[in-house]
């Protein structure tokens, strides 16, 4: 029974060391299982903190970065500030009492006209030593002695929105008169113009210069013996047409107009009897980037002098050829302009024809000095068998834009017979030597174009 | 003999009176081309595939036409670029160039004077002044060299002040401007594309000024204002960033520093305006005065100032004669340099960009 005892006290105290034991493993399971909890949650706490410390750095570089951003800001709106400050920057002027206002209505001025005097000088000694041969618009500029040809008085002003006026007073010793003066429509529909008044008409290259214009001193004796130093114009009404481009050209121009003519004497091709009509068209041709040629054909027909009713006819071929140099255009200019004239001229049952031509040249040396020459041959209008050959050197100097002096030489050889009883038969053959001198106050120059 | 006089005095009485009829009936032709006007001013610009045809009086504004017009424009100019704008031949082909142009841009100031002939020849109202299709580029340019008292005494003077608007790159900005209120006002159907030009070219100059991260920092204006008005080198002594402002220059004027401040001679007064943005002083000029070319005594006294104040540098346009500025180089030892005035005056340089990186280039490789 001990035994049994003993063995049951034995049994039950393995079994209760069993349980025992199977408890401590028990124990020792969940303790390993609450510090495996444990270890995760340190895991996680520490993850969680390693986040939180990165957005605790994240948030205070921001916080560091945005100081900084915010004093660079502060430093650069003061920097655009002072930017400001200084680009506004002007200077004020001081109102004080003595400051005065004044009302505009009396002074207008600013719309007077362009206003300019050119003058025109010339000395002259001539080897026939006649006076008789100088009368200006007769046959010759030969005087003898110091003379002013002209003053030219200029003015010149847009009249409307639609019109200019140009007024030009010659102003000699002799007399004043009025070289031209006319208003003009610039704008008219089909590219064309309208212009009334007194003035020279389009007639080869160079008969619509003024005389200080002129590439020699005086005009040549081919339009002189024709027109008269006064050129050919007159009071009437003008029109210029750009038409479409004709033969190969780079532009074509027509002209017509229509004009009382100029008492200019009887030895002319046209006197004031009656009316001219004149026409030109141009053709205008660019040879290169620096050069071009004009041809133009012109014609004139009208009343001359001859008592009856007799009309004259007039036609002219123009060339003119320039070259400027683009970029050396101060200091190198070549021109040559030549016009070949055929003058048909009743006298009743009669007709004469005269012929006449010049050809005359300019080129620029530099800056201030050009050379020229011209030659020149005519018939009278009346009496073809009367004629005379010019010849022409010139130096011109042009100490300004304004201001220039030109030597000339000039021989005339002549086989005419003189119209003044004074002279007592034929005029004689001449070598000029002529000094001009001209200038120009205001904004009108010795332009050409 | 009674009767033809008679019938003589009749065909005159009646071409006097055609005459004045045809007078009277002009009367009403400036009605009719106020009408046609009014038709052409309605526009042909901003029609479906219309191209503006623009004329500019010399190459620099047809440059930035180019850029601010783009497709819409066909640009031409009449003066070259090694061409001397103020003696241009008013060629009958440039009248017909004038009379087909919905445009005409000018400097607008007394350079030009040839342009009043071709203008009067050209028979297109619309390009006249004050009209729709005219532009005057140098509105609103700060002028140097305004005329107080003009007269001729100081030689070929240009009353509005000095027209060479060109050499000053800050004009550039207001030229572009002026050429943008011309194409919106004949074309304002496409004001947004020429306008979106306009500020991509202003900020191009602006860039090309003054560098780009000037620009970024302070805009394009206000760095112009500061330039125009003198203050900009003050402005970028300032620190900023551990540094100067000056340290983030850029463009032409950082190219520029090493001849900023020198002073030289010209020939003309072409240079006034590139003399003011980089700050060159300009102590004497060739020609004595404006248009009158170099006397000898003239140049003596040249040579002697150069000397005197130790002068090294002489710029000339060279459509200019070259002849003096060699013999005054001779004579001192003073480094000339030949610069083409205008866009397309030497080969290669065919926008005002180039144009001015050459101006700059040139100069600092005399130096």
């Amino acid at each position: 029974m001990k035994k049994k005892l003993f063995l049951f006290s034995i049994l039950t105290a393995f079994l209760h060391g069993q349980a025992a034991s199977q408890d401590q493993q028990m124990t020792v399971r969940s303790l390993q299982d609450s510090l495996n909890v444990l270890k995760q949650k340190m895991i996680s706490v520490q993850t969680d903190n390693i986040k939180i410390k990165k957005d605790l750095d994240s948030l205070l570089s921001g916080l560091r970065a945005g100081r900084e951003q915010e004093e660079t800001d502060t430093d650069l709106q003061q920097l655009l500030d002072e930017a400001n400050r200084l680009a506004d920057k002007e200077t004020v002027k001081d109102e004080d009492q003595l400051k005065k206002f004044h009302s505009g209505i009396r002074q207008q001025q600013a719309l007077n006209p362009n206003i300019s005097l050119g003058g025109d000088f010339f000395a002259a000694a001539s080897s026939s030593n006649n006076d008789f041969i100088s009368e200006p618009g007769d046959v010759s500029y030969g005087n003898n002695g110091f003379h002013l040809r002209e003053m030219e008085l200029a003015l010149e002003a847009p009249l409307d929105p639609f019109t200019r006026g140009k007024t030009f007073i010659s102003i000699s010793k002799e007399e004043i008169s009025i070289e031209e003066a006319y208003m003009e429509w610039l704008n008219l529909p089909l590219h064309m113009n309208l212009k009334i008044g007194v003035f020279y008409s389009e007639f080869g290259p160079i008969n619509r210069y003024h005389d200080h214009a002129l590439p020699q001193f005086d005009r040549p004796r081919a339009l002189v013996n024709l027109f008269s130093n006064k050129g050919l114009g007159g009071t009437g009404l003008s029109s210029n047409f750009m038409l479409p481009e004709i033969l190969f050209s780079d532009a074509s121009i027509f002209d017509f107009a229509v004009v009382k003519g100029t008492d200019t004497g009887d030895n002319f091709s046209f006197g004031n009897q009656g009316l001219l009509y004149i026409g030109q068209f141009k053709n205008f041709y660019e040879t290169s980037q620096n050069s071009y040629f004009e041809v133009r054909i012109s014609g004139v027909a009208g009343r001359n002098p001859y008592p009856g009713k007799n009309n004259s006819y007039v036609g002219s071929l123009g060339l003119n050829y320039k070259w400027v140099p683009a970029g050396r255009e101060k200091y190198r200019t070549f021109d040559w302009k030549t016009e070949f004239l055929y003058s048909h001229r009743h006298e009743n049952s009669e007709a004469v024809q005269s012929i006449g031509f010049y050809s005359s040249v300019q080129n620029k040396l530099n800056a201030r000095f050009w050379i020229g020459g011209r030659i020149g041959y005519s018939e009278l209008p009346y009496d073809n068998s009367q004629h005379e050959w010019d010849y022409t050197l010139n130096l011109d100097f042009w100490q300004s834009e304004f201001v220039f002096t030109r030597i000339q030489y000039q021989y005339n050889r002549r086989t005419i017979e003189s119209t003044i009883p004074a002279m007592n038969g034929s005029l004689p053959n001449d070598h000029t030597i002529l000094l001009q001198v001209c200038w120009a106050m205001g904004p009108h120059k010795h332009e050409a174009y | 003999m009674k009767t033809i006089e008679l019938n003589r005095k009749a065909t005159l009485n009646k071409i006097i009176i055609f005459s004045m009829i045809l007078y009277v009936a002009n009367m009403f032709l400036p009605a009719q081309a106020l009408s046609q006007e009014r038709a052409q001013n309605r526009y042909r610009g901003g029609q479906q595939g219309r191209v503006l045809n623009v004329v500019c009086s010399f190459s620099d504004f047809a440059s930035i036409a180019e850029f601010i017009g783009g497709n819409k424009v066909k640009v031409s100019y009449i003066a070259r670029g090694e061409q001397d704008p103020h003696f241009v031949p008013p060629k009958p082909s440039y009248a017909v160039m004038l009379s087909q142009a919905d445009m005409w841009i000018s400097t607008g100031m007394d350079l030009e004077m040839w342009s009043a002939t071709l203008l009067d020849k050209a028979r297109n109202r619309k390009i006249m002044d004050g009209e729709i299709g005219f532009v005057s580029a140098s509105d609103g340019v700060n002028v140097v060299e305004k005329v107080e008292f003009a007269d001729r005494t100081e030689g070929d003077v240009h009353l509005m002040g000095n027209p060479h608007i060109n050499t000053g790159p800050l004009n550039l900005r207001i030229v572009a401007q002026n050429i943008t209120i011309g194409f919106t006002k004949v074309d304002p159907a496409n004001a947004s594309f020429y306008q979106a030009n306009r500020d991509a070219f202003i900020d191009r100059v602006d860039r090309a000024l003054f560098g780009d991260k000037l620009v970024d920092l302070f805009g394009g204006n206000t760095l112009s204002r500061l330039l125009e008005n003198g203050t900009l080198f003050t402005f970028l002594d300032r620190s900023y960033e551990g540094g100067k402002l000056s340290d983030h220059l850029g463009g032409w004027l950082k190219k520029a520093l090493p001849f900023r401040g020198m002073r030289i001679i010209t020939y003309h007064k072409n240079w006034s305006y590139f003399a003011k943005t980089f700050g060159l002083e300009v102590v004497g000029y060739i020609e004595p005065k404006p248009g009158i070319p170099p006397s000898a005594k003239h140049v003596q006294s040249i040579i002697e100032t150069i000397k005197k104040q130790n002068i090294n540098l002489m710029m000339v346009a060279s459509y200019f004669e070259k002849k003096t500025a060699q013999m005054i180089e001779e004579k001192t030892g003073i480094k000339p340099v030949y610069l083409p005035l205008y866009v397309n005056g030497i080969p290669g340089i065919d926008d005002n960009f180039k144009l001015v990186d050459y101006w700059i280039d040139q100069i600092n490789s005399a130096l």
